[in-house]
């Protein structure tokens, strides 16, 4: 039986700021934090080797971050962490329960605890924290496929909290596709901005899109199959529909708006131009009623 | 909402009209060789400009109100009109009862600005930038107006006095009354197009005052041009150009307004609100006590006023004048030394605070309450 001092501190590469180490894990387990960090907003000598590079966008690369190293690369909206726990042989043992605790312990996670097991690998995931077991050997290729999954789950979540958040400004911005007026033209400078949004979001969205609806790979691996088990088991393919439908009715809407905006911009111009000339005419008529008057006054 | 800038520059207003007014009626024509309708000690011509400019901040802040607790624009429209067209008819009753029934068509300040305010009802619909054209023409065309009509023809001795024919009456409306609509237009539509500025309130001026200028930078336009209104009229009073005839001309009068005297007036309204609201309307501004207190109860009740101090030395000069001699206006403006007007002036105003204090207390809305009972 082991006890609490028999167990050594897992190897902690880079800061965590959570509840670590768990009581429980092998002396082999190791923590890892992994950005998703761009080149272009970092300066290349600082970072670390590249673990994945992505091609979407360009230039993006995942890299085991030191976040005092790294502006930025603690933030939970860039990356998550991730705890290896190597197998000893035989390496069809379960997760240890410390490590699922660890991952449950993260308050957010909307879908809750994912569990998963294939051929000796076992895994606990959630947004933010990933716990895996595996045989040392095959550790590796797991590690680079929850990576991957990681960051394509990161941005289609991303993209899904930016459709939720325009929910009410949607609702509110429908009504202007009809009736647009003064008031309404403060609004130009917003409206703008949120068919920019919905915009960006509909582009990564379709950039996104191949790699979730992509085959199986053949003949399949364990890293592959995983990543395929994690797609599937957290429905990315169906969260991009859905979020692809919402974004394209939201793309109409506020085409809409910006043709009314402008309708009524061009509108506006020429009423004022209208309205000039009667004001001139009006001028003029004075005029001549005034001449008019005086002299049958006088 | 209320801004206290407003509340104390209406009040200010308000006295200073009333203290024109008793000086002028009670003592105008007071000792030998005075110049008519004239005191020269007192503050004539800047109370009407100012409390006109102030009916255009206010409808703007008023009809932004309304907009925003969701009344409609046709509804609000609807208001407005009824506004305008109740103080006409007060304009004329007002006229009736207390200048006599020859003075009906007189064009006092009540009957222009409920024209005034069905003019502000048209310029919430048209494009922004009509309005403030409005009244720039308003202004060009008012001295070329007056020469059409023969401008001081229907002036004697310091007043109005045209014929009751249907020509006279439409000019005294437009061009030769006390107050007729060109150039005193000028003040309430500026009032209305300055106030988005000053007050932020989002009416139809929003186009005219983009979003993209913050709030202070606005104010400082406001009183940017009020300064230079300021600097050009008195370049004009200090520089007065000879006349076709030869004589000079007085640039600075009020009857007729001459472009110099509603140059500097407007200046000097815009100027004073930007600073005023500055200095008071800022949400960390500690509050003035009791004269802000009073500077509100004498804005609130401002129309009351109106009526109530011209019935308070007007009509005891008629009823005093038929019961010695049978002619009413005998005793007008040759009743007390100017000095004494002052005092009663004074008094009256100071009285007025405790007396509508007191019938607000008791829940009475005054003149104004009437009115929105009535237009609301």
């Amino acid at each position: 039986m082991k006890n609490a001092s028999s167990l050594a501190k897992p190897q902690h590469t880079g800061p965590a700021p959570l509840d670590f180490p768990p009581e429980g894990l092998p002396p082999s387990a190791r923590l890892e934090r992994i950005a998703f960090l761009h080149t272009a907003e970092n300066s290349t000598e600082n970072l670390p080797a590249a673990i994945l590079q992505f091609d979407d966008p360009p230039g993006m690369r995942a890299v085991c971050a030191d976040a005092g190293l790294l502006p930025g690369a603690d933030s939970s909206d860039n990356g998550f962490h991730l705890l290896l726990v190597p197998l000893e042989p035989p390496s069809d043992q379960p997760l240890p329960q410390a490590a699922i605790d660890w991952v449950a312990a993260e308050r957010q996670a909307p879908e809750g605890l994912l569990m998963l097991s294939l051929h000796g690998a076992s895994l606990a995931w959630s947004p933010h924290r990933t716990a895996v077991a595996a045989g040392p050997e095959r550790l590796p290729a797991v590690r680079l496929a929850i990576i991957e999954f990681c960051y394509r789950e990161m941005k289609l979540r991303s993209i899904e909290r930016g459709v939720a958040e325009g929910r009410g400004a949607e609702e509110t911005d429908a009504r202007l596709v009809f009736e647009f007026d003064d008031r309404a033209l403060e609004q130009r400078d917003a409206l703008s901005r949120r068919y920019q949004q919905t915009l960006a979001m509909r582009s990564q969205l379709a950039r996104l899109m191949p790699s979730l609806q992509r085959p199986p790979l053949h003949p399949p691996t364990l890293a592959s199959q995983i990543g395929e088990r994690l797609r599937d088991r957290t429905r990315l393919a169906d969260r991009a529909d859905w979020a692809g439908g919402e974004l394209e009715v939201r793309e109409r809407l506020y085409e809409a708006c910006g043709q009314r905006a402008t309708d009524w911009t061009i509108a506006r111009r020429q009423s004022t131009v209208e309205w000039l000339i009667v004001l001139l005419l009006a001028v003029e008529t004075l005029l001549l009623t005034v001449d008019l008057l005086a002299s049958v006054g006088g | 909402m209320r801004f206290p800038s407003i509340d104390l520059l209406r009040a200010v207003a308000i006295a200073l009209m009333v203290t024109v007014h008793f000086v002028e009626n009670l003592s105008g024509a007071w000792g030998e060789g005075v110049d008519f309708n004239r005191v020269g000690w007192l503050p004539a011509g800047f109370a009407a400009p100012l409390f006109t400019f102030l009916s255009g901040v206010s409808y703007a802040i008023w009809s932004d109100g309304l907009s925003r607790r969701g009344v409609s624009d046709g509804e609000i429209s609807k208001r407005t009109v009824r506004r305008g067209l109740f103080l006409f008819g007060l304009g004329i009753t007002f006229n009736v009862l207390v200048w006599l029934p020859e003075e009906t068509f007189n064009w006092d300040i009540l009957t222009f600005i409920g024209s005034s305010l069905l003019v502000l009802a048209a310029c919430r619909t048209i494009p922004p930038a009509i309005g403030p054209l409005l009244a720039l023409l308003a202004v060009a065309i008012a001295p070329v107006l007056r020469a059409l009509a023969g401008y001081a023809d229907f002036w004697r001795l310091g007043s109005y006095e045209p014929d009751l024919t249907l020509a006279d009456v439409w000019l005294g409306f437009l061009c030769t009354g006390y107050f007729p609509l060109f150039p005193w237009l000028v003040f309430p539509i500026a009032g209305y197009a300055v106030a988005p500025a000053i007050f932020s309130t989002g009416h139809g001026g929003a186009s005219l005052w983009p979003a993209a200028i913050s709030a202070s930078r606005r104010c400082g336009l406001v009183f940017g041009m009020g300064a230079c209104l300021l600097v050009g009229g008195g370049l004009l009073i200090l520089l007065p150009l000879p006349g076709p005839d030869g004589v000079v001309r007085r640039p600075w009068t009020m009857f007729p307004p001459t472009t110099a005297y509603v140059a500097v007036t407007l200046g000097l309204a815009l100027t004073a609100v930007t600073l005023i609201h500055r200095w008071l309307d800022s949400p960390g501004q500690r509050p003035i006590g009791w004269p802000l207190a009073a500077a509100g109860l004498l804005s609130r009740y401002s129309l009351s006023i109106y009526l109530l101090h011209h019935a308070l030395h007007i009509w005891p000069l008629w009823i005093a004048g038929t019961w010695q001699g049978g002619e009413p206006t005998a005793f007008w403006q040759r009743c007390l030394p100017p000095a004494a007007s002052l005092g009663l002036a004074v008094v009256f105003v100071i009285a007025c605070v405790p007396l509508f204090a007191g019938l607000e207390r008791r829940g009475y809305r005054g003149i104004e309450g009437l009115m929105r009972w009535l237009c609301d």
